[in-house]
């Protein structure tokens, strides 16, 4: 035999039975809602709080900033790298800060202030108003924009100093002020300004010119470094003088050059002298290591040339080839055309027999961007695989190796690019990213400043507030459930003939057992349809009445449909469970009891 | 309105031994031979702890006899064992086969008289307005079929508990004094009522009753109990039928 035991009818019966006592379910439905609706509140106020605080540290890019705190040379690509990380939102290099202040000049009002740099996409101007500065524009901190009485849009005088003997020299242009940034960017007196016309600032104080702004100066030329020094003796160096020689000029190795081993190594036959040594080093040493040798070498008659270690370079587009310094005193017979500037034409080649070029062929240097043209000596012909240039133009490949450097057709001259910034700065993606930065950097050897202090002093304030809202919680929910539980099974006591009555006309023991539990779910939704009323209205009253210190989209009370979400199940499932004990109570009622307890 | 065929015997229950020990007093009811036909309406009378609400219980599926030789029940043509059902089968049997009408009715306060009454018709998925209609007009509670059981009186509260207990038409109905909570003229007209729609429905009755005034010349068997002490401790109860009061 087959049967339903009623189970269907079951959540009717038990909707009838609150909606007859409806004043003790409403009592009950407000017992809910009187714990479920303030615990609302207190998350709602916990996690909008937070929400808000943790927006406003992520909405404030200086809390993203990572500042190193050592000034030394970050080179362009090392930058890059670190530009490329994904935890890195922003990154500008910068000048040193010693040559980054300028004076800005407004009808009358003269300001030396701090000079930034900036690029598109900071997000320290972004997100306090301010468009970063484009080519001959600036933005302003709020201070320096007070402190000149501009606008937005005006034009200012710049102005640059540098100490000249015992005089002044200055370079000036034009900035259009491109945008005022909010106060909480900065306190500081100072302008964000394009990283090229910083770098412009800082070459002109070190002394150079910068043409594209009228400014004079001298020209960053490239002098020539050389791996080494050739030295011929009449005599063989003996010990002492081999010491001598190594210190304090930066050279570190002697080699004796046996006649036959010369080619080789300098490319040239070398018979001027019997002994011949090669010092060298691993670092490169500048052209005056070669009078301080003479110097040291006064009255040995000595012979002394430069030397580089062979440079891979390119003729043309497709012509490999090593090339060495050849100094013209080797070859007596033989001298470099002086038909450049001071009486000096070092872009001249000599090249291997064979090699049918002629003209004047480019010269680059493969990965390094350095082209330039030779004239290619057709009267000479080197005596192996490998071409020879003058010993000047040979250091400055050497140098080309190591340091950018361009070829000015116009002045004719090697010109050489700045080495690298003296620091930058930079903005993690996230708050969260800030520690990892931090550690990635301090780990390269370089200390930096973050406010990982204060995040990590907002999680924890997060952690220690989400602790007191469960202990609160905790002690509202068994207030609670307890209430619910003991009403119950008061109810199902009370209702003890009722349901002896209904397993009496045939209700199965498990759809009796589910009266308790339909009856805690109605009152457990009830209540928190109640308690979300509750809460939905204070948490607008409150927001409403802090609406003063939020700004848009911020909130002092706000739960997310997760969080709703998860706070019903709680409900209910506390409900259910709070019904156990009155279910497994009607489990235990005998039908008998009806019959007997007419 | 329809009457239920049935033939043979509606309610057998034969050789019955159960047994209940009390502050050390054994008490055993005893019930040889309990065969009723359909439609006939018996009284049960006895004193006070006679065992008649043991028997009711036992009748009722609520309690499982300690022996049993037969003990079967007629459902629409099938002869059902009740010696051995589950807790379940016994719902499923009671919401089924058999009716109650208790002493003040033992209607859900709930819900309505037409509620209470459509009640076990809804527990095995049917719906009847009509029937519903018929038996309250029948029983002159067709005003109250909206209203709940607390605005009625006694005797419109039993008159509901009839109904309810007829409405799906059971091959028993047990009545517990029904009777007891109302006036003697009140006791008379529910009877007959109760008695006449029985008859129609082809429903087999057993009613409790202390009032053997009410069933004077009216119900078709009376059964009572013998009492008699078997030995020191030790009372026997037994059921036999009596031709009249």
């Amino acid at each position: 035999m087959t049967h339903g035991g009623g189970a269907g009818l079951v959540p009717s019966l038990a909707w009838a039975d609150l909606k007859h006592e409806w004043v003790l379910s409403l009592c009950l439905f407000l017992a809910v809602a009187a714990v479920i609706g303030p615990l609302l509140l207190l998350f709602g106020l916990k996690n909008g709080t937070m929400e808000t605080l943790r927006g406003r540290l992520l909405e404030d890019p200086r809390n993203r900033e990572i500042r190193p705190m050592v000034s030394r040379s970050f080179t362009p690509q090392w930058l890059d790298q670190l530009k490329n990380n994904p935890k890195v939102d922003f990154l500008v290099p910068a000048t040193r800060s010693i040559s980054a202040s300028v004076e800005l000049i407004s009808k009358g009002n003269k300001l030396v202030l701090e000079a930034l740099p900036s690029a598109p996409g900071d997000p320290l101007l972004l997100e306090n108003h301010a468009r970063p500065p484009e080519k001959k524009e600036c933005v302003l901190s709020w201070e320096a924009a007070r402190k000149l009485d501009v606008q937005t849009g005006q034009t200012l005088s710049l102005l640059v100093k540098r100490l000249k003997g015992s005089g002044f020299e200055s370079g000036a242009t034009t900035v259009t002020v491109s945008g005022i940034a909010d106060p909480r960017a900065t306190a500081r007196v100072a302008a964000f300004f394009p990283l090229p016309l910083l770098e412009a600032v800082e070459a002109f104080k070190d002394g150079q010119a910068v043409p594209e702004l009228g400014w004079n100066g001298r020209l960053p030329v490239a002098g020539p470094v050389f791996d080494g020094v050739v030295l011929g003796l009449d005599q063989p160096m003996d010990p002492v003088l081999k010491v001598r020689l190594i210190s304090g000029t930066g050279l570190s190795h002697v080699t004796a050059l046996p006649e036959g081993s010369r080619m080789e190594s300098l490319g040239y036959p070398l018979t001027l002298r019997p002994y011949i040594y090669l010092l060298s080093t691993k670092t490169a040493v500048p052209g005056s290591v070669l009078t301080t040798m003479a110097n040291r070498l006064r009255g040995k008659n000595p012979l002394i040339l430069p030397w580089v270690s062979p440079i891979d370079a390119r003729l043309e587009t497709s012509q490999n080839i090593s090339i060495l310094a050849f100094p013209s005193p080797p070859a007596p017979e033989f001298a470099w055309n002086d038909s450049g500037p001071g009486g000096k034409n070092p872009r001249q080649i000599i090249l291997p027999k064979g090699l049918n070029l002629s003209g004047q062929p480019v010269l680059s240097l493969p990965g390094k961007g350095l082209e330039f043209p030779v004239q290619v000596r057709t009267d000479q012909f080197s005596q192996g695989a490998w071409a020879l240039v003058p010993p000047d133009l040979a250091g400055i490949l050497n140098l080309a190796r190591k340091r950018e450097i361009r070829w000015d057709d116009h002045k004719d001259q090697f010109i050489l690019h700045r080495r690298g910034y003296a620091a930058f700065r930079m903005y993690a993606r996230t708050m969260d990213h800030v520690p990892d930065l931090k550690l990635e950097l301090e780990g390269m050897g370089i200390p930096v400043h973050t406010e990982a202090e204060r995040i990590r002093d907002l999680k924890e304030l997060d952690r220690h507030l989400s602790m007191i809202f469960w202990l609160i919680a905790l002690g509202g929910i068994l207030g609670g459930a307890g209430a619910l539980a003991a009403s119950l099974y008061a109810s199902v006591e009370r209702k003890r003939k009722d349901l002896g009555v209904l397993g009496l006309i045939g209700f199965g023991r498990g759809s009796l057992l589910s009266f308790p539990l339909y009856q805690a779910l109605f009152l457990s939704c009830g209540g928190f349809a109640l308690a979300l009323g509750f809460y939905l209205v204070m948490a607008g009253l409150i927001n409403h009445l802090f609406s003063s210190q939020l700004s848009a989209g911020e909130h002092f009370c706000r739960l997310y449909s997760i969080h709703l979400a998860a706070a019903a199940w709680g409900v209910v499932i506390l409900g259910q469970i709070a019904a156990a004990l009155a279910a497994f109570r009607v489990v235990s009622i005998d039908p008998a009891e009806a019959l007997r307890d007419e | 309105m329809k009457p239920l065929s049935r033939a043979g015997t509606a309610l057998c229950l034969q050789g019955l031994v159960h047994a209940r020990s009390h502050a050390g007093i054994r008490f055993e009811l005893r019930v040889p031979d309990m065969c009723l036909a359909p439609g006939e309406f018996t009284a049960v009378v006895g004193p006070s702890g006679c065992g008649k609400s043991t028997l009711l219980d036992i009748l009722g599926l609520v309690m499982q006899p300690d022996r049993a030789d037969i003990f079967t029940l007629q459902d629409h043509g099938r002869c059902l064992d009740l010696t051995c059902l589950g807790t379940s089968a016994r719902a499923a049997v009671r919401s089924q086969n058999i009716g109650y009408v208790l002493q003040t009715g033992g209607l859900l306060p709930f819900l309505t008289v037409r509620q209470n009454i459509a009640l076990p018709l809804a527990l095995n998925r049917l719906k009847d307005n009509r029937r519903i209609r018929e038996l309250a007009a029948n029983l002159g509670i067709a005003e109250q079929l909206d209203k709940r059981p607390a605005f009625l009186s006694g005797g419109q509260r039993q008159r509901a508990a009839i109904a309810r207990a007829l409405v799906h038409c059971p091959g028993l109905v047990l009545a517990d004094e029904p009777t007891a909570a109302v006036d003697e003229l009140t006791a008379m007209e529910i009877r007959d009522q109760f008695q006449c729609l029985g008859k129609t429905l082809g429903t087999t009755t057993i009613m409790v009753t202390h009032d053997r005034s009410l069933l004077r010349g009216r119900v078709d068997r009376i059964f009572s109990f013998r009492l008699e002490r078997a030995a020191h401790g030790v009372t026997l109860s037994t059921l036999h039928e009596v031709e009249a009061l």
